[in-house]
């Protein structure tokens, strides 16, 4: 697969899973594990897509939608991520690189993506005066023509924006800008302890005395293993 | 099988209702919008009763109109008020009555769902499926869609059915202690899959690494501390990949 097509296939895919987030279903399918294990397959890949996945899906694990604004797009994350990976791996970084440059390009993607959320929000007031002024004689044809443009609207905005971020990648890439060695794998250990300090952070306290106990039998397994 | 629960339901909601209620609950926030929310979708998922408006248009559009207005609630769970606002108007309630019972049930029942799916069960199904990535399991997203869809799937059925039997008193199963620990023991598991995550993170090969735990504990005072003073998650990632820079160009990471 050429990387055009390669960007094509991942933004749509990032688009389809991302209708999951607010649109439709909220079966999970747009976590960013989710969408970065799929990404890693279509990019020949898969454990580059569990790596970011993972490590996006540990960023993100306690964020909640607080009133109305909207979680980062995991689907767009995953699939941006697992894609400028890819890219980089294939221009022959080395793998730990290219994993953290990809983490970092989801992190974007992921921000990025919620204020998009916002936007796409906005235009929905749009639809929904439609299925108003339509019910106002009695016409159901209004509420299913704003449905459907809701969905279709989320899909196609998720899609373009994975595929500028996607394009941009490869831009980036001949400006030499992820020649940095040895710097981006430090966000990945920095994850798992991001995680614990915003699992009890939050605000269980009594939740330290878990952490530690899973902390506790996980270190006896790592080190008798 | 049909239940007694079953038959209570098809009294009040057709087999087919019930079923295009349930498929259309999946795009309740396709037009999410700040003005209503939740309301088209709402009013999407609540066309099976048009029908029973018959062909008068003034009926269709009274119907239409009082489920276009403001709603919102957790997506999940607001199958219990879906039931319920069918069950209302089965009844030929007053359309002010289905509203208060739209707007009593919409918060409590909201809170309910987000403490559940938002705050610990999406967690939950993130940890684990991260814990088995971690072991090289190539499905671990697999386990993550199983151990969240399967108690959403199964509330977002029963709503429809209690709401529809039971009225608004159908959401008190979702306020007693019982649900209120379940959420509590989901929120423990989910710190201790962390902690397993994390003793992996610091030790590799077996071996823990000191200077591996040295960081990572002053990171973690770090993250705490922006955790506590509402400082967003992306950032603080952002801010240890930041840190991560520094040490290196400062040669102190040490490899």
């Amino acid at each position: 697969m050429s990387e055009v097509q390669m960007i094509v296939v991942l933004s749509l895919l990032g688009g389809a899973l991302s209708v999951d987030a607010t649109a439709a279903l909220q079966v999970m399918l747009s976590q960013p594990l989710v969408a970065g294990s799929i990404a890693g397959v279509v990019v020949g890949d898969p454990v580059l897509g569990l790596v970011v996945g993972s490590t996006l899906q540990l960023i993100w694990i306690g964020v909640l939608p607080v009133g109305a604004t909207p979680f980062p797009d995991g689907a767009v994350a995953g699939s941006v991520g697992v894609g400028v990976g890819a890219i980089l791996a294939g221009s022959g970084v080395s793998e730990g690189l290219a994993v953290a440059a990809g983490t970092i390009a989801g992190l974007t993607a992921g921000v990025v993506g919620q204020s998009v959320t916002s936007h796409v929000r906005r235009l929905n007031v749009g639809y929904a005066a439609i299925a108003e002024s339509r019910a106002q004689q009695g016409d159901a044809r209004g509420v299913r023509a704003a449905v459907a443009l809701g969905v279709a609207t989320r899909f196609v905005t998720a899609s373009l924006l994975a595929a500028a971020l996607l394009t941009a990648s490869l831009l980036l890439r001949f400006l030499g800008s992820f020649t940095v060695g040895g710097v981006f794998p430090t966000v990945l250990w920095a994850a798992p302890v991001a995680a614990a300090a915003i699992t009890i952070g939050g605000k269980g306290k009594k939740e330290i005395w878990f952490l530690a106990a899973g902390f506790a039998v996980g270190l006896v397994l790592v080190v008798s293993s | 099988m049909t239940t007694d629960s079953d038959r209570e339901t098809a009294q009040v909601l057709t087999r087919g209702e019930r079923a295009g209620m349930l498929w259309r609950s999946l795009l309740l926030q396709s037009v999410w919008n700040p003005l209503g929310m939740q309301n088209v979708g709402f009013c999407f998922a609540m066309l099976p009763l048009l029908r029973r408006c018959g062909e008068d248009r003034e009926a269709k559009s009274a119907f239409l109109r009082r489920h276009l207005g403001f709603f919102n609630t957790n997506p999940v769970l607001a199958s219990y008020v879906l039931g319920a606002a069918a069950a209302q108007e089965v009844a030929g309630a007053e359309a002010s009555a289905v509203a208060s019972v739209k707007k009593g049930l919409a918060s409590p029942v909201g809170m309910a769902g987000d403490a559940l799916f938002w705050g610990a069960l999406r967690p939950l199904a993130g940890a684990v499926a991260v814990l088995l990535a971690l072991q090289g399991v190539v499905w671990a997203a697999v386990a993550l869609l199983v151990i969240y869809n399967v108690p959403h799937l199964v509330l977002r059925v029963r709503g429809i059915g209690v709401g529809a039997v039971a009225g608004p008193m159908g959401a008190r199963e979702l306020l007693g202690p019982r649900f209120r620990g379940a959420v509590r023991w989901t929120r423990a598991l989910v710190a201790f899959a962390v902690g397993l995550i994390l003793a992996r993170a610091v030790a590799s090969g077996g071996v823990v690494e000191p200077r591996r735990v040295l960081a990572a504990g002053l990171f973690f005072v770090l993250a705490y501390a922006a955790a506590r003073a509402r400082v967003p998650v992306t950032v603080v990632a952002f801010g240890g990949a930041a840190a991560g820079l520094v040490l290196l160009l400062t040669g102190l990471n040490g490899g």
